[in-house]
Protein backbone atom coordinates (compact mmCIF):
# COMPACT_ATOMS: atom_id res chain seq x y z
CA UNK A 1 0.00 0.00 0.00
CA UNK A 2 1.46 3.38 -0.99
CA UNK A 3 -1.02 5.81 0.47
CA UNK A 4 0.09 8.71 2.62
CA UNK A 5 1.05 7.29 6.05
CA UNK A 6 -0.29 10.25 8.00
CA UNK A 7 -3.82 9.66 6.72
CA UNK A 8 -4.01 6.31 8.41
CA UNK A 9 -2.98 7.27 11.89
CA UNK A 10 -5.71 7.43 14.53
CA UNK A 11 -7.09 10.83 15.49
CA UNK A 12 -5.79 10.53 19.06
CA UNK A 13 -2.22 10.59 17.74
CA UNK A 14 -2.66 13.80 15.74
CA UNK A 15 -0.54 15.95 18.02
CA UNK A 16 2.25 13.53 18.71
CA UNK A 17 5.79 14.49 17.71
CA UNK A 18 5.97 11.37 15.60
CA UNK A 19 2.90 12.36 13.63
CA UNK A 20 4.15 15.90 13.16
CA UNK A 21 7.41 14.48 11.87
CA UNK A 22 5.59 12.12 9.51
CA UNK A 23 3.42 14.94 8.24
CA UNK A 24 6.49 17.09 7.66
CA UNK A 25 8.15 14.32 5.71
CA UNK A 26 5.05 13.63 3.64
CA UNK A 27 4.13 17.23 2.93
CA UNK A 28 5.38 18.97 -0.17
CA UNK A 29 8.20 21.44 0.52
CA UNK A 30 6.97 24.88 1.49
CA UNK A 31 9.00 26.37 -1.34
CA UNK A 32 9.12 24.23 -4.42
CA UNK A 33 11.86 25.99 -6.31
CA UNK A 34 14.86 25.59 -4.05
CA UNK A 35 14.76 22.12 -5.55
CA UNK A 36 14.56 23.47 -9.09
CA UNK A 37 18.31 23.45 -9.73
CA UNK A 38 18.47 19.90 -8.41
CA UNK A 39 15.61 18.84 -10.70
CA UNK A 40 17.35 20.34 -13.69
CA UNK A 41 20.65 18.77 -12.68
CA UNK A 42 18.92 15.40 -12.44
CA UNK A 43 17.69 15.79 -16.04
CA UNK A 44 21.15 16.78 -17.18
CA UNK A 45 22.75 13.83 -15.44
CA UNK A 46 20.33 11.27 -16.90
CA UNK A 47 19.90 12.54 -20.47
CA UNK A 48 22.01 10.79 -23.11
CA UNK A 49 20.38 11.70 -26.42
CA UNK A 50 20.13 15.34 -27.53
CA UNK A 51 17.23 17.01 -25.82
CA UNK A 52 15.91 20.49 -25.23
CA UNK A 53 14.66 20.75 -21.67
CA UNK A 54 11.97 23.43 -21.43
CA UNK A 55 11.30 25.03 -18.07
CA UNK A 56 7.80 26.51 -17.85
CA UNK A 57 6.25 28.37 -14.96
CA UNK A 58 2.45 28.46 -14.91
CA UNK A 59 2.58 27.21 -18.48
CA UNK A 60 4.81 30.02 -19.76
CA UNK A 61 8.25 28.92 -21.03
CA UNK A 62 10.96 30.61 -18.97
CA UNK A 63 14.20 28.94 -19.95
CA UNK A 64 15.60 26.26 -22.24
CA UNK A 65 18.50 23.90 -21.64
CA UNK A 66 20.21 22.03 -24.47
CA UNK A 67 21.47 18.72 -23.14
CA UNK A 68 23.24 15.72 -24.57
CA UNK A 69 25.43 12.93 -23.22
CA UNK A 70 24.87 13.90 -19.59
CA UNK A 71 26.10 17.44 -20.11
CA UNK A 72 24.62 20.90 -20.51
CA UNK A 73 25.64 22.50 -23.79
CA UNK A 74 23.74 25.72 -23.72
CA UNK A 75 21.18 27.53 -21.66
CA UNK A 76 18.79 30.22 -22.75
CA UNK A 77 17.55 32.13 -19.75
CA UNK A 78 14.92 34.80 -19.29
CA UNK A 79 17.39 37.64 -19.80
CA UNK A 80 19.26 36.43 -22.82
CA UNK A 81 21.11 33.44 -24.10
CA UNK A 82 24.25 32.11 -22.48
CA UNK A 83 26.03 30.39 -25.30
CA UNK A 84 28.36 27.68 -24.10
CA UNK A 85 30.90 28.39 -26.83
CA UNK A 86 31.39 31.87 -25.40
CA UNK A 87 33.37 30.29 -22.60
CA UNK A 88 36.91 29.00 -22.67
CA UNK A 89 36.23 26.08 -20.37
CA UNK A 90 33.46 24.26 -18.60
CA UNK A 91 34.94 25.35 -15.26
CA UNK A 92 34.56 28.93 -16.37
CA UNK A 93 31.06 28.37 -17.71
CA UNK A 94 29.67 26.46 -14.73
CA UNK A 95 29.42 29.45 -12.37
CA UNK A 96 27.51 31.40 -15.02
CA UNK A 97 25.09 28.54 -15.50
CA UNK A 98 24.75 28.09 -11.76
CA UNK A 99 24.13 31.77 -11.18
CA UNK A 100 21.41 31.83 -13.79
CA UNK A 101 19.79 28.76 -12.26
CA UNK A 102 19.77 30.38 -8.84
CA UNK A 103 18.38 33.59 -10.32
CA UNK A 104 15.64 31.60 -12.04
CA UNK A 105 14.82 29.93 -8.73
CA UNK A 106 14.62 33.25 -6.95
CA UNK A 107 12.27 34.70 -9.56
CA UNK A 108 9.78 31.84 -9.56
CA UNK A 109 6.90 32.71 -7.22
CA UNK A 110 6.11 30.45 -4.28
CA UNK A 111 3.83 27.54 -5.16
CA UNK A 112 4.03 28.32 -8.88
CA UNK A 113 3.30 25.37 -11.16
CA UNK A 114 6.64 24.35 -12.65
CA UNK A 115 6.97 21.93 -15.54
CA UNK A 116 10.04 20.52 -17.19
CA UNK A 117 9.51 19.08 -20.65
CA UNK A 118 12.19 17.28 -22.63
CA UNK A 119 11.95 17.44 -26.42
CA UNK A 120 14.09 15.62 -28.98
CA UNK A 121 16.30 17.95 -30.98
CA UNK A 122 19.04 17.66 -33.58
CA UNK A 123 22.57 17.16 -32.34
CA UNK A 124 24.64 20.31 -32.28
CA UNK A 125 28.31 20.66 -31.71
CA UNK A 126 29.66 22.50 -28.72
CA UNK A 127 33.14 23.20 -27.47
CA UNK A 128 32.11 23.36 -23.85
CA UNK A 129 30.04 20.84 -21.95
CA UNK A 130 29.05 21.30 -18.33
CA UNK A 131 28.54 18.05 -16.50
CA UNK A 132 25.97 17.89 -13.74
CA UNK A 133 28.77 17.33 -11.23
CA UNK A 134 30.52 20.51 -12.30
CA UNK A 135 27.26 22.45 -12.13
CA UNK A 136 26.50 20.97 -8.74
CA UNK A 137 29.89 22.10 -7.50
CA UNK A 138 29.31 25.61 -8.82
CA UNK A 139 25.84 25.72 -7.28
CA UNK A 140 27.14 24.58 -3.93
CA UNK A 141 29.84 27.20 -4.03
CA UNK A 142 27.41 29.97 -4.86
CA UNK A 143 24.74 28.92 -2.43
CA UNK A 144 27.03 28.54 0.55
CA UNK A 145 29.27 31.52 0.12
CA UNK A 146 29.71 34.15 2.79
CA UNK A 147 32.59 36.59 2.37
CA UNK A 148 34.64 34.52 4.80
CA UNK A 149 33.85 31.27 2.97
CA UNK A 150 34.62 32.86 -0.36
CA UNK A 151 37.96 34.08 0.95
CA UNK A 152 38.79 30.71 2.52
CA UNK A 153 38.12 28.92 -0.75
CA UNK A 154 40.18 31.42 -2.72
CA UNK A 155 43.08 31.16 -0.24
CA UNK A 156 43.26 27.44 -0.90
CA UNK A 157 43.90 28.00 -4.60
CA UNK A 158 46.15 31.06 -4.22
CA UNK A 159 49.60 31.08 -5.78
CA UNK A 160 50.71 33.50 -3.06
CA UNK A 161 49.04 35.10 -0.06
CA UNK A 162 49.93 38.23 1.87
CA UNK A 163 48.40 39.68 5.02
CA UNK A 164 48.70 43.21 6.33
CA UNK A 165 48.02 43.88 10.00
CA UNK A 166 46.15 47.16 10.08
CA UNK A 167 47.43 48.10 13.53
CA UNK A 168 51.13 47.64 12.85
CA UNK A 169 51.55 47.60 9.08
CA UNK A 170 53.28 44.24 9.43
CA UNK A 171 53.12 42.09 6.27
CA UNK A 172 53.46 38.30 6.14
CA UNK A 173 53.40 36.16 3.01
CA UNK A 174 53.03 32.48 2.27
CA UNK A 175 51.84 30.19 -0.50
CA UNK A 176 53.33 27.84 -3.08
CA UNK A 177 54.91 30.50 -5.35
CA UNK A 178 57.43 32.54 -3.33
CA UNK A 179 58.43 34.44 -6.47
CA UNK A 180 55.02 36.16 -6.25
CA UNK A 181 55.39 37.29 -2.62
CA UNK A 182 56.86 40.66 -3.70
CA UNK A 183 53.71 41.38 -5.71
CA UNK A 184 51.54 40.86 -2.65
CA UNK A 185 53.96 42.91 -0.53
CA UNK A 186 53.96 45.82 -2.98
CA UNK A 187 50.16 45.85 -3.17
CA UNK A 188 49.76 45.71 0.61
CA UNK A 189 52.45 48.33 1.22
CA UNK A 190 50.66 50.67 -1.13
CA UNK A 191 47.37 50.15 0.67
CA UNK A 192 49.11 50.75 4.00
CA UNK A 193 50.53 54.05 2.73
CA UNK A 194 47.16 55.11 1.39
CA UNK A 195 45.59 54.24 4.70
CA UNK A 196 48.04 56.48 6.51
CA UNK A 197 47.54 59.44 4.18
CA UNK A 198 43.99 58.99 2.99
CA UNK A 199 42.03 62.08 2.14
CA UNK A 200 38.51 62.06 3.56
CA UNK A 201 36.84 61.77 0.14
CA UNK A 202 38.97 58.73 -0.69
CA UNK A 203 37.63 56.71 2.23
CA UNK A 204 36.34 53.74 0.27
CA UNK A 205 33.85 52.35 2.74
CA UNK A 206 32.64 52.69 6.28
CA UNK A 207 34.90 50.62 8.52
CA UNK A 208 33.85 47.02 8.82
CA UNK A 209 32.33 46.51 5.39
CA UNK A 210 34.34 43.98 3.43
CA UNK A 211 35.63 45.12 0.05
CA UNK A 212 37.19 43.06 -2.74
CA UNK A 213 39.49 44.66 -5.29
CA UNK A 214 40.21 42.52 -8.32
CA UNK A 215 42.41 42.93 -11.38
CA UNK A 216 44.21 40.64 -13.80
CA UNK A 217 47.97 41.21 -13.88
CA UNK A 218 49.27 38.55 -16.25
CA UNK A 219 47.94 35.65 -18.29
CA UNK A 220 48.43 33.36 -15.29
CA UNK A 221 47.77 35.63 -12.32
CA UNK A 222 45.17 37.98 -10.97
CA UNK A 223 45.47 40.13 -7.88
CA UNK A 224 42.65 40.07 -5.36
CA UNK A 225 42.79 42.26 -2.28
CA UNK A 226 40.22 41.87 0.46
CA UNK A 227 39.96 44.73 2.93
CA UNK A 228 38.03 44.94 6.16
CA UNK A 229 38.52 47.05 9.28
CA UNK A 230 41.90 48.29 8.11
CA UNK A 231 43.23 44.78 7.59
CA UNK A 232 44.05 43.57 4.11
CA UNK A 233 44.65 40.19 2.48
CA UNK A 234 46.27 40.05 -0.96
CA UNK A 235 45.94 36.92 -3.05
CA UNK A 236 47.69 36.08 -6.31
CA UNK A 237 45.23 33.76 -8.01
CA UNK A 238 44.86 31.96 -11.31
CA UNK A 239 42.42 34.13 -13.29
CA UNK A 240 39.63 31.53 -13.23
CA UNK A 241 39.91 31.29 -9.42
CA UNK A 242 39.72 35.06 -9.25
CA UNK A 243 36.50 35.04 -11.27
CA UNK A 244 35.05 32.42 -8.96
CA UNK A 245 36.02 34.54 -5.97
CA UNK A 246 34.30 37.57 -7.53
CA UNK A 247 31.04 35.65 -7.92
CA UNK A 248 31.17 34.05 -4.49
CA UNK A 249 32.11 37.35 -2.91
CA UNK A 250 29.24 39.15 -4.55
CA UNK A 251 26.75 36.58 -3.33
CA UNK A 252 28.29 36.57 0.12
CA UNK A 253 28.14 40.32 0.55
CA UNK A 254 24.77 40.88 -1.13
CA UNK B 1 22.39 68.32 -13.68
CA UNK B 2 24.76 65.97 -15.38
CA UNK B 3 27.61 68.30 -16.36
CA UNK B 4 30.12 69.66 -13.94
CA UNK B 5 30.87 73.34 -14.05
CA UNK B 6 33.09 74.17 -17.04
CA UNK B 7 34.54 70.68 -17.43
CA UNK B 8 37.31 70.13 -19.94
CA UNK B 9 36.09 68.45 -23.09
CA UNK B 10 37.29 64.86 -23.33
CA UNK B 11 39.41 64.10 -26.38
CA UNK B 12 37.62 63.12 -29.56
CA UNK B 13 34.16 63.74 -28.26
CA UNK B 14 31.65 66.53 -28.21
CA UNK B 15 30.13 66.85 -24.74
CA UNK B 16 26.63 65.88 -25.80
CA UNK B 17 27.91 63.00 -27.89
CA UNK B 18 29.79 61.60 -24.90
CA UNK B 19 26.76 61.99 -22.67
CA UNK B 20 24.70 60.18 -25.26
CA UNK B 21 27.28 57.40 -25.47
CA UNK B 22 27.40 57.06 -21.70
CA UNK B 23 23.60 56.97 -21.52
CA UNK B 24 23.48 54.34 -24.24
CA UNK B 25 26.06 52.29 -22.39
CA UNK B 26 24.26 52.57 -19.05
CA UNK B 27 20.90 51.73 -20.59
CA UNK B 28 22.16 48.37 -21.82
CA UNK B 29 21.69 46.73 -18.46
CA UNK B 30 18.90 47.72 -16.10
CA UNK B 31 20.97 47.59 -12.94
CA UNK B 32 23.75 49.90 -14.10
CA UNK B 33 23.33 52.99 -11.96
CA UNK B 34 26.21 55.17 -13.10
CA UNK B 35 28.38 55.51 -16.19
CA UNK B 36 31.04 58.18 -15.95
CA UNK B 37 34.09 59.46 -17.77
CA UNK B 38 36.93 60.46 -15.50
CA UNK B 39 40.28 62.22 -15.67
CA UNK B 40 42.45 60.14 -13.35
CA UNK B 41 45.20 62.73 -13.04
CA UNK B 42 42.87 65.29 -11.54
CA UNK B 43 40.50 62.68 -10.08
CA UNK B 44 37.69 64.58 -11.78
CA UNK B 45 34.57 63.06 -13.29
CA UNK B 46 34.15 65.03 -16.51
CA UNK B 47 30.82 63.58 -17.66
CA UNK B 48 28.40 61.18 -16.12
CA UNK B 49 24.92 59.80 -16.44
CA UNK B 50 23.13 58.22 -13.52
CA UNK B 51 19.72 57.04 -12.46
CA UNK B 52 18.76 57.85 -9.83
CA UNK B 53 20.84 60.97 -9.33
CA UNK B 54 24.22 60.72 -7.68
CA UNK B 55 25.89 63.04 -5.19
CA UNK B 56 29.09 64.84 -6.03
CA UNK B 57 30.74 63.20 -3.02
CA UNK B 58 30.04 59.78 -4.50
CA UNK B 59 31.50 60.82 -7.86
CA UNK B 60 34.59 62.15 -6.07
CA UNK B 61 34.93 58.88 -4.18
CA UNK B 62 34.55 56.85 -7.38
CA UNK B 63 37.24 58.80 -9.18
CA UNK B 64 39.56 58.53 -6.15
CA UNK B 65 38.98 54.78 -5.95
CA UNK B 66 39.69 54.44 -9.66
CA UNK B 67 42.93 56.42 -9.42
CA UNK B 68 44.08 54.41 -6.41
CA UNK B 69 43.02 51.13 -8.01
CA UNK B 70 45.01 51.71 -11.17
CA UNK B 71 48.02 52.89 -9.16
CA UNK B 72 47.81 49.68 -7.13
CA UNK B 73 47.55 47.63 -10.31
CA UNK B 74 50.55 49.33 -11.88
CA UNK B 75 52.68 48.84 -8.77
CA UNK B 76 51.72 45.17 -8.59
CA UNK B 77 52.44 44.62 -12.29
CA UNK B 78 55.86 46.19 -11.94
CA UNK B 79 56.65 43.71 -9.17
CA UNK B 80 55.77 40.67 -11.28
CA UNK B 81 58.66 38.27 -11.87
CA UNK B 82 59.89 37.57 -15.41
CA UNK B 83 57.95 34.32 -15.56
CA UNK B 84 54.72 36.26 -15.28
CA UNK B 85 54.85 38.91 -18.02
CA UNK B 86 52.13 41.56 -17.65
CA UNK B 87 49.09 40.80 -19.70
CA UNK B 88 48.77 42.75 -22.92
CA UNK B 89 45.21 43.92 -23.09
CA UNK B 90 43.09 46.43 -24.94
CA UNK B 91 41.93 47.81 -21.61
CA UNK B 92 43.03 47.55 -18.00
CA UNK B 93 40.26 46.99 -15.52
CA UNK B 94 39.74 47.06 -11.79
CA UNK B 95 36.66 45.72 -10.04
CA UNK B 96 35.63 46.74 -6.56
CA UNK B 97 32.92 44.51 -5.11
CA UNK B 98 31.05 45.04 -1.87
CA UNK B 99 27.51 45.04 -0.58
CA UNK B 100 26.79 48.17 -2.60
CA UNK B 101 27.43 46.38 -5.90
CA UNK B 102 30.30 46.44 -8.36
CA UNK B 103 32.43 49.37 -9.46
CA UNK B 104 34.15 48.58 -12.75
CA UNK B 105 36.94 50.95 -13.74
CA UNK B 106 38.41 50.74 -17.24
CA UNK B 107 41.21 52.56 -18.96
CA UNK B 108 43.21 52.13 -22.14
CA UNK B 109 46.96 51.51 -21.81
CA UNK B 110 47.41 54.10 -24.56
CA UNK B 111 45.58 56.83 -22.65
CA UNK B 112 46.02 55.89 -18.99
CA UNK B 113 44.82 59.24 -17.71
CA UNK B 114 41.26 58.64 -18.96
CA UNK B 115 38.92 56.10 -17.43
CA UNK B 116 35.37 54.92 -17.62
CA UNK B 117 33.61 54.19 -14.34
CA UNK B 118 30.57 51.94 -14.13
CA UNK B 119 28.53 51.30 -11.02
CA UNK B 120 26.37 48.18 -11.35
CA UNK B 121 24.41 45.92 -9.03
CA UNK B 122 26.22 42.75 -10.07
CA UNK B 123 29.57 41.70 -11.47
CA UNK B 124 27.70 39.91 -14.25
CA UNK B 125 26.08 43.15 -15.38
CA UNK B 126 29.35 45.02 -15.17
CA UNK B 127 31.16 42.42 -17.25
CA UNK B 128 28.32 42.43 -19.78
CA UNK B 129 28.94 46.14 -20.30
CA UNK B 130 32.71 45.74 -20.48
CA UNK B 131 33.11 45.15 -24.26
CA UNK B 132 30.96 48.14 -25.18
CA UNK B 133 32.70 50.28 -22.57
CA UNK B 134 36.09 49.38 -24.06
CA UNK B 135 34.78 50.24 -27.51
CA UNK B 136 33.65 53.62 -26.17
CA UNK B 137 37.08 54.23 -24.61
CA UNK B 138 38.69 53.56 -27.96
CA UNK B 139 36.21 55.75 -29.78
CA UNK B 140 37.09 58.58 -27.43
CA UNK B 141 40.70 58.22 -28.56
CA UNK B 142 39.62 58.02 -32.18
CA UNK B 143 41.24 54.62 -32.53
CA UNK B 144 38.65 52.01 -33.31
CA UNK B 145 35.19 53.31 -34.03
CA UNK B 146 32.47 50.72 -34.12
CA UNK B 147 31.26 47.97 -31.84
CA UNK B 148 33.55 46.28 -29.37
CA UNK B 149 34.54 42.63 -29.31
CA UNK B 150 31.80 40.10 -28.65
Amino acid sequence: MTTHPARHLPDMAQDSPLLRRLRALAAPPSRQHPALPERILHHIDTTILPRALILAVEGAPLARFDITQRALLRMEGPDGALESHEFNSAREAAPRFAETLLRLSAHVPDHARITLTAEARPLRSATTQCSAALLQEALAGLAAASPEEALTKACASALARGRLEGETGHITCDGPRPELYPVAEVALSRLWQEQQHRAPQAQPLPAGKPLLRLTQLSAASSLAVVSQRGNHVALLLPPEAAELLARHWQRGTA
Amino acid sequence: MMLHSAPPTPPGSAPHSLLRDLARLRDQVPDCRVAAYCDLETRLVLRHVSAPGIRQETLDRLSAEAQQGFALRQAAQEALPMAYPPISTEAEDIRLIDDGGVRLFLRSPDAPQDALLLLCASTESAMRLRPEAIALLHRLQGETPGPGPA
